[in-house]
């Protein structure tokens, strides 16, 4: 099973803290995206039937659909990526086809698996990340930390220091400072949840900012899209707030599905030529003729839908100006109403139609879930 | 039977629930086994989950038909009685409804409209008021400039509609209230039969009233495809879903064939450079023996010099391919070492080979 996709939360043993801090939101992407956490020695590893079963009595950070890092173990099958199949409190397993019946040798460790990227530059509560993937825009996403409540982003098409690009999207013109990922609605040291998930290319953000009983989240993105045009040397996208925290900005949500430009930008339109563009993220690919709204909160299809009690979901596009420019990548959009309250945070649903093998997580905004494809390939 | 969906039989599916303690109701029927039971009081009534823009009529033709059996002369609260409606207040989404006047026993059925969402531009009104405890057709007529209201088949004066535009609501229909944010003025006694006709005026000039139940389908209703809504009391059909159920997600979430993702939209054709060719090969190291390696494949279109395709070769047997190209044209061929060992590589003049 491929191990591309990384299902990462702030829930698991050894998790960055997020809250209104400086530098919560680089610990969190340096964990995340860099470096992984979660870093043990285990107790043991035994292969039978071609499944690996990891011991660690003092408990481990995994659950199903995690990745799992193993070093150490001879044979050295047993080492590299995993996704992790099942858990225990003090055992998980992974596919080990290939590997003799045995108990491993060595000294492993293990830990939560990054998503593979490198952090090019760094400064005090300053960091430009790019994917590690030969096949990507290597566009970078430069992070200003040093805020209590919100991150500033920008993306650039190229980096020479921490502080210089070119190519920055937003430009200064279109959100000055850069694109907001929201942390916390306190500057205090009151934690947050957090929920990221991606590849080597892309990756979603989900932040609870709010302990309202409301529910308010921000679910952000960046990275490479899977563009309709190719190649595509800037199919790469950030998604953000224009503000700071607000409870009634959901406009700007990736989970919300909207017919104008508004919380997305590209490094250049499709014919490559000049700087950023504003796009519009929207569940219709043509999103003029579809409602606004939160995914499983908006105008549309009964929940469920009235002729087969099912629920429904579609995939959200990238659409600059009057163009389909690309599919965002993991996310699947419910175009219907009521859904809230329906699925536990980060709850997973398998089985369903059209996405067979795939197990999807749901993240809840106030509105209502979204879905993110955890099991991959997104692209 | 509280609780139960009122099956909307249209393609629309707009299945109306109860509000209060409205019921389905075997009691007095005009045709088939139920119809809808509303005692006038807590506010009873039907209503849709959606708003659907298909109610919103604009300037075209229409007909609001159905069959009512009042119980009860207006009083109290329910100084009128609303049949099917759909606005929230006389000032508020207000696009058309249908009513009893209750000026005498029942009253006129009463229409009125709206193109601004607040106020009535107009009405048009029955030629006589309907009898209580019996049942009574009525049907609300807009054809072209003219609105008729027919009660039992004879139609009432009809009211000048002009060119107007009915007012787009934000609103699901509502059957039994006058005004769907305010809980009074509803309709005592049973409604059987509802539809609502979009595109057409069934009735041009007095009627003999339906003798059977309306048809669902296009064998019996030529005009089946203008039905945006069919309401004959029953509830939702096959298996009746309480609506307690549907809360729970066993119904749905672990049913592989309820929860489905929709595929991406299909891009039919590349319309410059699309044909039935494809182009194929390997990437290799050259070395004794070669190594085939995972490295980016431009395809540039000879004649315009356009880049019309990218991909990556197999990461293990070194092949490309781009598929349903146009097949007349000759392509380069432009490979790239992302590791920078060595130049880019080019086979120019390719032409395509016919998709198998």
């Amino acid at each position: 099973m491929s191990a591309d996709i990384k299902f990462l939360h702030s829930g698991m043993t050894g998790a960055p803290t997020l809250s209104g801090t400086a530098g919560h939101m680089i610990a969190v992407l340096d964990a995340c995206l860099v470096n992984g956490f979660g870093l043990a020695t285990v107790d043991s590893v035994v292969v039978s039937s071609g499944v690996a079963t990891v011991t660690r009595a003092a408990g481990h950070p995994f659950e199903v659909d995690s990745v799992a890092e193993i070093a150490g173990a001879t044979p050295s099958g047993l080492n590299g990526q995993k996704k992790v199949l099942s858990v225990t409190s003090t055992t998980y397993t992974f596919d080990a086809t290939g590997v003799s019946n045995g108990t491993a040798t060595g000294t492993i460790t293990h830990k939560l698996a990054a998503l593979g990227w490198s952090k090019e530059f760094s400064g005090t509560n300053l960091a430009a990340y790019k994917s590690g993937n030969v096949a990507a825009t290597a566009c970078r996403l430069r992070v200003d930390d040093t805020g209590t409540q919100s991150s500033r982003v920008v993306g650039y098409e190229s980096m020479s220091d921490v502080n210089t690009g070119t190519g920055p999207f937003p430009t200064s013109s279109q959100v000055s400072g850069g694109a907001y990922w929201w942390k916390s609605d306190a500057a205090s040291s009151a934690t947050r949840s957090w929920v990221l998930i991606g590849d080597d290319r892309a990756f979603i953000l989900w932040v609870g900012w709010s302990t309202n009983a409301a529910g308010y989240s921000l679910t952000t993105f960046f990275g490479d899209f899977v563009s309709k045009k190719s190649p595509d040397a800037f199919g790469c996208m950030l998604s953000g707030a224009s503000t700071t925290p607000t409870a009634s900005l959901q406009t700007a949500d990736l989970q919300y599905s909207n017919n104008s430009a508004v919380g997305v930008w590209i490094p250049r339109a499709y014919f490559a030529i000049g700087s950023a563009v504003a796009a519009s993220k929207s569940a219709y690919f043509n999103p003029s003729q579809g409602p606004n709204g939160t995914s499983g909160a908006v105008s549309g299809i009964s929940f469920p839908n009235p002729t087969d009690n099912g629920i429904y979901l579609v995939p959200m596009y990238v659409v600059e100006s009057s163009s389909l420019r690309g599919v965002i990548p993991g996310i699947h959009y419910c175009p219907m109403n009521g859904v809230a309250g329906t699925f536990s945070q980060r709850e997973r649903v398998t089985g369903v139609t059209g996405l067979s093998g795939r197990a999807l997580r749901a993240l809840n905004n106030s509105g209502g879930p979204a879905f993110v494809d955890v099991t991959g390939p997104w692209r | 039977m509280a609780n139960v969906l009122v099956q909307d039989e249209s393609v629309v599916r707009a299945h109306l629930a109860p509000v209060g303690d409205a019921s389905i109701s075997t009691m007095q029927t005009k045709f088939g086994a139920n119809s809808l039971a509303m005692d006038g009081s807590g506010g009873d009534h039907f209503k849709g989950s959606l708003d659907l823009d298909i109610y919103d009529f604009g300037s075209e033709n229409f007909t609001i038909e159905g069959w009512v059996y009042p119980t009860a002369a207006s009083s109290g609260s329910n100084t009128f009685a609303g049949i099917i409606s759909r606005r929230n207040s006389s000032s508020d989404n207000f696009s058309w409804v249908v009513y009893l006047t209750g000026a005498t026993g029942a009253g006129d059925v009463r229409f009125e409209w709206s193109t601004t969402g607040s106020g009535a531009a107009g009405a048009a009104v029955s030629a006589s008021s309907v009898p209580l405890n019996q049942w009574s057709h009525f049907a609300a007529v807009r054809n072209g400039t003219s609105m008729t209201v027919y009660l039992n088949g004879v139609g009432g004066t009809p009211a000048t509609i002009a060119t107007a535009v009915l007012f787009n609501a934000s609103l699901p229909v509502a059957v039994g209230q006058l005004s769907q944010s305010i809980s009074a003025n509803n309709f005592t006694g049973f409604v059987d039969s509802i539809r609502i006709s979009r595109g057409v005026a069934r009735y041009t000039a007095d009627f003999t009233p339906p003798t059977a139940e309306f048809p669902n389908n296009s064998t019996d209703d030529p005009n089946w495809t203008s039905v945006v809504l069919l309401i004959k009391g029953d509830p939702v059909s096959a298996t009746p879903i309480a609506l307690d159920d549907l809360l729970s997600k066993s119904d749905y979430v672990l049913s592989a064939a309820s929860f489905q993702a929709l595929d991406d939209v299909s891009n039919l054709f590349d319309m410059q450079y699309g044909g039935a060719g494809r182009i194929f090969g390997t990437v290799k190291v050259d070395s004794s023996p070669d190594v085939p390696v995972y490295r980016r494949v431009w395809l540039m279109n000879q004649r315009d010099a356009v880049i019309i395709r990218e991909t990556w070769s197999d990461e293990t047997t070194g092949e490309y391919e781009f598929t349903n190209i146009d097949e007349s044209q000759k392509y380069s061929v432009i490979s790239f070492d992302h590791t920078n060992n060595f130049r880019a590589v080019i086979a120019d003049s390719v032409v395509p080979e016919l998709m198998p």
